[in-house]
């Protein structure tokens, strides 16, 4: 596999394990919504790869 | 700004800049672990606590997405778009430079797609609402008031896009054709690039031209090799006759196809068709960026600012005519790059933000689809659960108590639903009062029900085993002296008060089916799957206990049994199932002595046992 996809990958993986489950869990229910949106706002754009 | 070593502040939106640029001077450099320790920072910064989730728009820039992080005293908002987006283009530049198919380039696309959802846990979250009670019609309620948004978005970037290529059009010109198609307009562009066409055209034919005068110059010199010679001449003058045809399509005026007619054969004809073509060309040329220079010259600060025209692109159009031709053309090949830009982000560009937004509005449908099911299920699993403590919610006034009216539980309702909200625990009733009305209601007897106790619990084996269950004396006093136990502690009033208890239980739950019957029948279902699922499990224990004794192993096809009783319980036959599986129940307590009958008093009175609902409490069904 590419080092440069490989890499980006990874990085990009990094980037969205920020919704853990400790964070989820202390969010309030509005923060989710919000966060969920942009999620799919992400999404997205990433699926346009896929 | 140090990448290995980035903190918050330098993430922010004054700052985001600069570190995408770091990001990319990183990447250029093949500098891997300094990306890597970049975003284990960012990481570091939202797992370990200092992370609000939160999400929302920028006052200085809208529409930009941002989550905000403190360190505890600051707070910063990252600009995750920017970040992704950035990967993504990254991404994105790979699979260009590196095109073709490519089975490691597939599995990363697998990958990503994959990893989608996951990597945002994007399921935790929505779970998370969805275990808060979050309703799926409120969950729709918001998607489908985002949807609305994007699609005023959408509407609006159309009318942006139909706006800016009108404003181009209209300033540099368009392709049109009319009906009839005899008549069309070009766009400056358009025509520049015909006369480019052309140039490379005619010095391609210049170029085989040549080439045919100096095969036939080897022939005169070799004569040996004239036919070798002449077959290369003949496809080189196909060739020309070619390169005439499109030289014709570039419609040149004081152009005629007889200027091209066997120009391949006629030196003279070639050489004056050649410069005629190329004087044209120029001149056209000239007068296409003198007209550009003249448009851009008369447009208005606005009309600049709406096309897009920098004061750097302006003074390339100023240029265009420069005597010096060196700068000159630098200006033409500026103004042509801004041309063919704009014409592509006019249509590209929108078009591709379109495109985003449409797929946002299928991912939040698709994201309403998952949450409705997710919602059902963990619904589903409530009720499904073996204890039967999942009930209705009821309402309490102002001092905490259930309200009863009628002899029945007011329901809490969820207004979103208009199904009650469901708690876990059923509190049975402890005043004296509201007992005795459920207990009325389900025509609780007491006296039958000692009876029906004394017979069930005539034996010392038997009584060993409630003694044991009620966790009365120990495994020596209960085995030596199970009768002086049950009457010392009183055990048959201990029986007794739990089967008040189980009688109160089962009533609430009557009612509670008849104001909810979704979930009464929810509930029967659950009922009859777990029989039919003990059902299975008997005649598999039946099986293995036959197979020991010598039956006939073949005629019963073990694994099918069981499949076919679990199946059931998923397929319309479910009742039929259920009741051929309380049937089979019976017919094998009836074998084992615990009967319905074996606890009818003996003055022939009304059966009054609900073991079918006490399921199995003395492990009688145990083989």
């Amino acid at each position: 596999m590419d080092n440069n996809v490989e890499e980006l990958l990874k990085a990009l993986e990094k980037v969205n394990s920020l919704m853990t489950d400790e964070n989820i869990e202390r969010a309030t229910t509005e923060q989710l919504l919000r966060y969920n949106e942009l999620i799919n706002k992400i999404k997205a754009r990433l699926i346009e790869l896929v | 700004m140090d990448l290995s070593n980035i903190v918050a502040t330098d993430l922010n939106e004054n700052n985001i800049g600069t570190f995408l640029s770091e990001f990319d001077n990183a990447l250029a450099n093949g500098d891997y672990a300094k990306l890597r320790d970049a975003i284990e920072r960012i990481n570091d910064f939202l797992v370990a606590g200092k992370i609000i989730v939160s999400s929302g728009r920028s006052n200085n820039q809208p529409g930009r997405n941002y989550i905000e992080v403190t360190d505890g005293t600051n707070t910063e908002q990252i600009f995750v778009d920017d970040i992704a987006d950035h990967v993504v283009g990254k991404v994105k530049a790979d699979y260009t430079a590196n095109p073709g198919a490519n089975t490691d380039r597939d599995a990363v696309r697998s990958e990503l797609n994959k990893n989608l959802t996951a990597i945002f846990n994007q399921n935790r979250l929505l779970e998370t609402l969805a275990n808060r009670g979050f309703s799926i019609d409120e969950f729709k309620k918001q998607a489908d008031k985002a949807n609305d948004e994007s699609k005023r978005k959408i509407d609006n970037l159309r009318a942006q896009q139909k706006k800016q290529v009108e404003k181009f059009e209209d300033t540099f010109g368009k392709n049109t054709t009319i009906t009839s198609g005899d008549y069309t307009t070009k766009s400056s562009i358009t025509r520049i690039k015909t006369c480019k066409d052309g140039i490379a055209i005619v010095e391609l034919a210049k170029d085989r031209f040549d080439k045919i005068q100096d095969l036939k110059a080897k022939i005169i010199a070799d004569p040996s090799k004239k036919s070798e010679y002449e077959a290369q001449i003949a496809q080189l003058q196909e060739n020309m006759k070619y390169l005439g045809k499109k030289i014709l399509d570039c419609n040149f005026p004081g152009l005629d196809k007889d200027m091209i007619k066997d120009w391949e054969t006629k030196p003279a004809m070639f050489s004056r068709t050649f410069s005629i073509i190329k004087v044209h060309i120029a001149t056209t040329l000239s007068s296409e960026y003198e007209n550009l220079k003249n448009v851009v010259a008369g447009l208005q600060p606005a009309d600049l600012i709406e096309l897009g025209i920098s004061p750097e692109i302006k003074s390339k159009f100023d240029g265009v005519m420069d005597p010096d031709d060196s700068v000159s053309a630098a200006a033409r090949d500026a103004v042509d790059k801004y041309l063919i830009g704009k014409q592509r982000s006019l249509t590209q560009g929108i078009d591709n933000e379109i495109a985003t937004e449409e797929r946002l509005m299928q991912l939040r449908k698709e994201n309403v689809a998952h949450y409705e099911e997710l919602t059902k299920r963990i619904n589903d699993s409530k009720v499904r659960l073996k204890t039967g403590q999942c009930i209705p919610k009821r309402k309490r006034d102002t001092n905490g108590n259930y309200i009863v009216v009628n002899g029945r539980y007011e329901l809490d309702i969820d207004p979103s639903t208009g199904n009650p909200y469901t708690e876990e625990v059923m509190d049975i009733p402890t005043d004296v009062a509201t007992r005795q009305e459920f207990l009325q209601k389900a025509r609780y007897d007491e006296s039958k029900e000692l009876i029906a106790i004394d017979a069930k619990y005539e034996s010392r084996a038997a009584k060993r085993h409630a003694l044991e269950v009620l966790n009365i004396g120990n495994r020596f006093t209960r085995f030596f002296a199970p009768g002086r136990l049950w009457k010392k502690y009183n055990a048959r009033r201990k029986i007794l008060a739990s089967r008040e208890e189980s009688a109160i239980e089962l009533q609430m739950r009557k009612d509670y089916e008849e104001i909810v019957p979704d979930i009464a029948e929810r509930f029967k279902i659950e009922q009859l799957f777990s029989r039919i699922k003990q059902s299975a499990a008997i005649q598999h224990t039946l099986y293995s206990a036959g197979k020991e004794q010598g039956w006939d192993a073949d005629s019963v096809d073990k694994s099918k049994l069981v499949d076919d009783l679990e199946r059931a319980a998923y397929e319309e036959t479910l009742y039929r199932a259920g009741t051929v599986a309380l049937n089979e129940i019976t017919d094998i307590r009836k074998k084992k002595g615990y009967t319905h009958e074996s606890v009818v008093d003996k003055n022939n009175k009304q059966v009054i046992n609900n073991d079918l609902l006490h399921e199995d409490e003395n492990n009688d069904m145990e083989l």
